[in-house]
């Protein structure tokens, strides 16, 4: 009996089974369904061979397991596509100190709300989170402006 | 004798500074301890404050799923703004009656 820890960050939306290759017919042998606890007790003579390490098993754990009802297996953490956005159109400094801490915020708060089980907390720090981010970008586009047109008066003026 | 390009910090930028004084401190926590400060304009604020020179910033998680969040502190300059405005507040900001001859 081995113990596989589910890898950091991995969040399971339903239940799944573990399946692990075959060596030689090159099958999935679903091994175990497993919840979305954080360990798993395995035994290893359940697979064909028996011989599975444990890094392999965790390899397989990794890749090759699919959720029943075809449900996203690892999610993305939020604001990776406002992230992909800002990123693209934005300055790096901007990127990096506006933006990006933002969405770390966010996503901080929304991880310690479905870590302690509130997904409507969860849920709700999402929407006030992006309508946060929505104002941040209106203040910063706007006092972007402002300070150019500042600068542009000042330049002109002598 | 005050420089050129000095800029004085503004109210919301005082309550940054104030904060900041003699601890480092992220975003959240900044949000967390002061009342004055809007989700929405905090990064904003810091990144002007940043562009003034006022406080500065270094990376403080490099890897993990918060990879990339800073962490600020007050420059010498933000100090000195913050010690002129607090001399200023000794010397203006006194209750109305008192000094009247």
């Amino acid at each position: 009996m081995i113990t596989i820890r589910k890898p950091p960050g991995m969040i399971t939306h339903a239940r799944v089974t573990l399946r692990v290759r075959d060596k030689h017919t090159g099958e999935f042998i679903p091994v175990k369904a497993i919840d979305d606890s954080d360990n798993f007790d395995l035994d290893v003579s359940a697979t064909e061979e028996g011989k599975i390490l444990r890094r392999k098993v965790f390899v397989a754990f990794a890749h090759e397991m699919e959720p029943r009802n075809k449900a996203p297996l690892i999610a993305l953490p939020p604001g990776n596509l406002v992230l992909d956005i800002a990123e693209f159109l934005c300055s790096q400094g901007v990127y990096e100190r506006v933006f990006l801490q933002a969405i770390l915020d966010i996503r901080e708060e929304y991880f310690e709300a479905l870590s302690a089980h509130r997904s409507r907390k969860a849920r709700w720090v999402l929407i006030r989170g992006y309508l946060n981010l929505a104002w941040t970008v209106v203040l910063q586009v706007g006092t972007g402006l402002i300070s150019k047109i500042v600068k542009a008066a000042a330049g002109s003026g002598g | 004798m005050v420089a050129k390009d000095f800029k004085l910090p503004t109210g919301t930028e005082m309550a940054v500074l104030e904060l900041l004084v003699g601890k480092e401190m992220h975003g959240a926590e900044m949000l967390k301890a002061s009342g004055r400060l809007s989700r929405a304009a905090i990064y904003v604020i810091l990144n002007r404050m940043e562009e003034k020179g006022f406080i500065s910033s270094r990376v403080k998680d490099e890897s993990g799923p918060l990879a990339g969040r800073r962490i600020y502190c007050v420059t010498g300059h933000g100090q000195r703004a913050y010690g002129a405005w607090q001399h200023a507040q000794a010397a203006f900001a006194f209750p109305l009656g008192e000094g009247a001859v």
